[in-house]
């Protein structure tokens, strides 16, 4: 058993197993609000292959077989930014890029591409995870200075004194649009004190067809995935563990941009000591090393001549290196955590240019930009009698930026004179607090200052095209901090048929960090619209709400309801871009006996709360779409065969969501098929 | 205390990595002075008189030429007086080409100048460079190349002179900023090219092949002897063609695109 993560949920906490959708049938992708109450953990993505919980294998691997993205567009307050049929974006409440931050396993980790074509999401799959941290204010679960939370991908660990030596499971799915196929497969050695485990995914998918009948050109992909995980046991409470992550894509087009990519490929490696005392104040004590590289590689010769002004090549690479040291003590009525963190990132990317009769060309876009992070985090929970606990943080991160190369700094003399260094000094602080009213009701809230220092891109980027608003982005070496005060405040009811869960939000930012049109410089891009350079502007405000509900109206019935919107605001009360309308996913499931049975309709409201003229971003209609599905379970000896099958979009209905570059139709009609059997 | 003992080499590895930013610091090219090439010597009666420039071949355009004067005995001569005239013989004429007198320079030894060449040596068309020192006169035949881009600019002004715009070529380009010289001479005649000073040059920088330019340049102003010196912004590289506007002192457009290409 995994030491701290696991024990601080069976403490005296109050625990509420929220049932979050995605899985058709009993078990439900389970969200737990973990202690700071907006932290939800998928236990779908939680529970191992060894059954070593309360959870029906098959639901667990019908689920390996979805990518990330559609696990994570169905949580709360998440919203994916679309640009083909691969490797979405996550915003958190619309705040996304720098604004949230995204590791694996607590690595930081940064895409590769200028064209945010890769984000980490797009790195991790289902069958790698145990389960996906999310925090929506700046000190949630997440280890780092941030303004507007982010996302942790737990990865699964091979399981040392498991019953079976040998357990594994295979599956395979077939969906009709796109002709898109999944094969999943894991397996694991365990002994009782080693244990090593593997996990894998292969994917293809062609063009997929929007509703109506059309084609979306370019929107193929094609990958796999590699999960290794490696376990030794020093002694009982001490173990050793390594943990190696391959994910490689080829092939993948992004029909919304202007190129597409040959290949996408992250190499994720860790080492980690990991120390769990029994009787002691200290429970556990963490520390791990690890060290990963992108490399992405972007391609348009697949493109039709008339969409290629300029053939051209668009490489980038993106290594991480770094660690952490975290421990966990308990003692009387106190939870506390501290750990120090320190990285170092490097950024870079280039263009050549290949032009009919001329020379060829070559710039960097991003130029070679280096990024090293030393952080301290402590965070209390202290527990105040059986109705409140109150939970103070700080983070302090010292980032310090600069340009590792002669060459890009020679290319930023093009913009910009004097020293390219930037020293930061972020810090966060929050308070968390819940009050147990009564054994029904509790109220939760936070008020919290995060900020961030400004990206690698935002500080140094050179000309780096933005397909949203058609403009080429220069960044701004002098940019201040980007700050937030937040405050949060939600109540829970709770009964055994009916769970009721409502919350509302606010971000108040200074200094925000947008675009701004800059006069008098040319576009590198041909048949952009101009140049935009990175600005503070003196502050900007978001604020909404999510409701999250679920009710029993009889025995194997299970109705939920998940609802969110978010208004931003800048300083002039121009609409902020990027910002999710209301969405509502409503379900009801049916689960007689071996039997599954679900159905729901998701539907975004329309969003004309926009400023084209500033963030040329254009309304959006709404849409409601339908999904059915169905399953079965098989027991086979000890094995177990589950077969699933569902129809997304059953009207096929032509639409998209207000996040999607270029508005491009999301996929008709779709007919999934997936099979399973778990040993 | 062996984990504290490997968190700490882990520190250690981290921050020399982060460190280690002067890997990719390649030695700066061409600060240094790059060695000259001997284009030709030929003696007097009292002296042994060589001609240097900064590269083997001589190009249309800008080139910076240097004389050495030694002695019979083949001491140095620091004191003499030097002066050059390029000149070409064709067939049925012969002209001269702007030139920059030459001047003792102390910290190389050599009498330095320069020739704006106008055109290149061709079958026929031969240049040469006569040397005077103290009087007697060689004449030492140099040749002239064209160089691969448009590095001069011969065009007809608005008051129907002729102006010729010149590039001095640095050693190399580098994206980013650099610094950039330009001189203009008139042609009076054959014989006559005088520099000229205090016009007003614009100077807009573009790429051909994508039809965009760069910012943050600074147009290059008059230093004295026909002299410009401005800054120009190369993005990436590849092929830049820099416009240049010239105007006079009282305002008025001599020549409307005196143009120059540059490839690095
Ligand atoms: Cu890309
Ligand atoms: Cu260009």
């Amino acid at each position: 058993m995994p030491p701290a993560v696991h024990n601080k949920k069976h403490m005296r906490i109050p625990l509420y197993a929220l049932l979050l959708c995605s899985v058709p049938f009993m078990v439900h992708a389970q969200s737990e609000t973990d202690s700071v109450h907006h932290s939800y953990t998928l236990s779908t993505v939680n529970y191992t292959i060894l059954g070593q919980r309360y959870q029906k294998n098959y639901t667990r691997s019908r689920e390996l077989q979805q990518s990330t993205d559609r696990l994570l567009e169905r949580i709360p307050g998440v919203t994916m930014i679309r640009r083909g049929n691969f490797a979405m974006e996550p915003t958190l409440r619309g705040l996304s890029a720098a604004q949230i931050n995204m590791t694996i396993d607590g690595m930081q980790l940064f895409g590769a591409c200028t064209d945010r074509m890769d984000p980490i999401s797009s790195y991790v799959e289902p069958n790698n995870m145990e389960r996906i941290q999310l925090g929506f204010s700046p000190n949630g679960e997440q280890h780092n200075a941030s303004v507007g939370g982010g996302l942790n991908f737990s990865l699964k660990q091979a399981q040392t004194g498991v019953a079976k030596v040998w357990s594994g499971l295979v599956g395979a799915g077939y969906e009709t649009n796109a002709t898109a196929t999944q094969t999943i497969a894991a397996l694991q050695y365990s002994r009782s004190r080693f244990a090593i485990s593997a996990n894998g995914v292969w994917r293809r998918a062609g063009n997929y067809t929007a509703g109506k009948g059309q084609e979306i050109a370019f929107s193929q992909y094609n990958k796999w995935n590699l999960g290794l995980s490696a376990v030794y046991l020093l002694k009982p409470n001490q173990q050793l563990r390594v943990d190696y992550l391959q994910d490689e894509g080829y092939n993948i087009g992004y029909p919304a941009l202007t190129m597409d990519v040959s290949f996408a490929k992250a190499k994720i490696g860790s080492a980690s000591y990991i120390y769990t005392p029994t009787g002691m104040k200290l429970k556990s004590w963490e520390s791990k090393v690890y060290y990963n590289y992108i490399d992405h590689a972007m391609d348009d010769t697949k493109r039709p001549a008339w969409q290629v002004p300029i053939h051209m090549d668009m490489p980038g690479t993106s290594q991480t290196m770094g660690l952490y040291s975290r421990a966990k003590w308990y003692y009387t009525n106190h939870f506390l955590e501290a750990q120090f963190t320190a990285y170092s990132n490097r950024l870079h990317a280039e263009m050549t240019m290949y032009p009919k009769n001329a020379a060829e060309m070559f710039m960097l876009t991003l130029p070679d930009v280096q990024r090293t992070v030393y952080g301290i985090d402590l965070k209390d929970k202290i527990y105040l009698g059986q109705d409140w606990t109150l939970s103070p943080s700080l983070t302090v991160n010292y980032v310090q930026s600069d340009i590792y190369t002669e060459l890009g700094k020679e290319t930023l003399s093009s913009l910009f004179t004097g020293s390219l260094d930037r020293k930061n000094l972020v810090w966060n602080a929050g308070l968390n607090a819940e009050k147990q009213i009564n054994g029904r009701w509790m109220l939760f809230g936070q008020l919290s200052r995060g900020a961030r220092s400004a990206s690698a891109q935002e500080l140094y980027a050179f000309y780096l095209f933005n397909r949203m608003d058609n403009f080429d982005y220069i960044g701004n070496k002098d940019l201040k901090q980007e700050t937030s005060v937040n405050a949060s405040l939600g109540m829970s009811y709770h009964q055994h048929r009916l769970h009721i869960q409502p919350q509302l939000f606010v971000y108040r930012f200074s200094n925000y960090i947008v675009g701004q049109r800059k006069q008098g410089y040319s576009t590198m891009t041909i048949g952009a619209s101009g140049v935009k350079q990175y600005v503070n502007i003196p502050d900007a405000l978001l604020y909404g709400g999510e409701l999250y509900a679920t009710y029993r109206p009889w025995d194997k019935w299970y109705i939920q309801s998940t609802n969110s919107i978010s208004i931003g605001l800048d300083n002039a009360g121009n609409a902020l871009p990027l910002i999710p309308p209301f969405k509502s996913i409503n379900r009801i499931e049916y689960t007689p006996s071996k039997y599954g049975f679900y159905a729901e309709s998701i539907s975004q409201s329309r969003q004309d709360r926009i400023s084209t003229v500033v963030y040329g971003e254009r309304a959006s209609i709404g849409f409601t779409i339908f999904n059915v599905g169905a399953g079965r379970n098989f027991t086979i000896g000890k094995n177990t065969l589950n077969v699933h099958a569902a129809v997304y979009n059953i009207l096929d209905k032509q639409y998209y969501e207000h996040l999607d570059i270029l508005k491009l139709y999301r996929p008709g009609r779709n007919v999934a098929l997936n099979l399973s059997l778990t040993f | 205390m062996r984990k504290i003992f490997a968190l700490v080499c882990v520190a250690i590895a981290l921050c020399t990595y982060t460190s280690c930013k002067s890997k990719n610091n390649d030695p700066k090219p061409g600060i240094e002075t790059p060695a000259k090439s001997q284009l030709g010597t030929a003696s007097t009666t009292d002296y042994i008189i060589t001609l240097y420039a900064d590269t083997p071949l001589l190009f249309t355009g800008y080139n910076r030429l240097y004389v050495k004067v030694q002695d019979a005995t083949g001491a140095v001569s620091s004191t003499a007086n030097v002066s050059i005239h390029p000149l070409m013989e064709m067939s049925t004429m012969s002209h001269s080409t702007p030139y920059e007198q030459v001047s003792y320079d102390a910290a190389t030894g050599l009498y330095s100048g320069a020739a704006v060449f106008i055109m290149p040596t061709a079958d026929d068309d031969a240049w040469k460079m006569e040397v005077t020192v103290n009087g007697q006169k060689v004449a030492i035949p140099v040749t002239v190349g064209t160089f691969p881009t448009k590095v001069i600019s011969i065009s007809m002004g608005s008051d129907n002179t002729t102006y010729i715009v010149s590039l001095l070529r640095p050693a190399t380009w580098k994206v980013g900023m650099n610094d950039v010289e330009f001189t203009v001479h008139k042609i009076t005649d054959m014989m006559n090219f005088p520099a000229l000073d205090n016009l007003t040059i614009e100077m807009t920088p573009e790429m051909p092949s994508m039809g965009h330019g760069s910012p943050n340049n600074i147009s290059p102003v008059s230093t004295g002897k026909g002299h410009y010196k401005g800054k120009v912004n190369y993005t990436m590289t590849g092929d830049w063609r820099l416009h240049l506007k010239v105007s006079d002192a009282s305002g008025t457009v001599l020549l409307q695109d005196a143009f120059i290409d540059i490839l690095f």
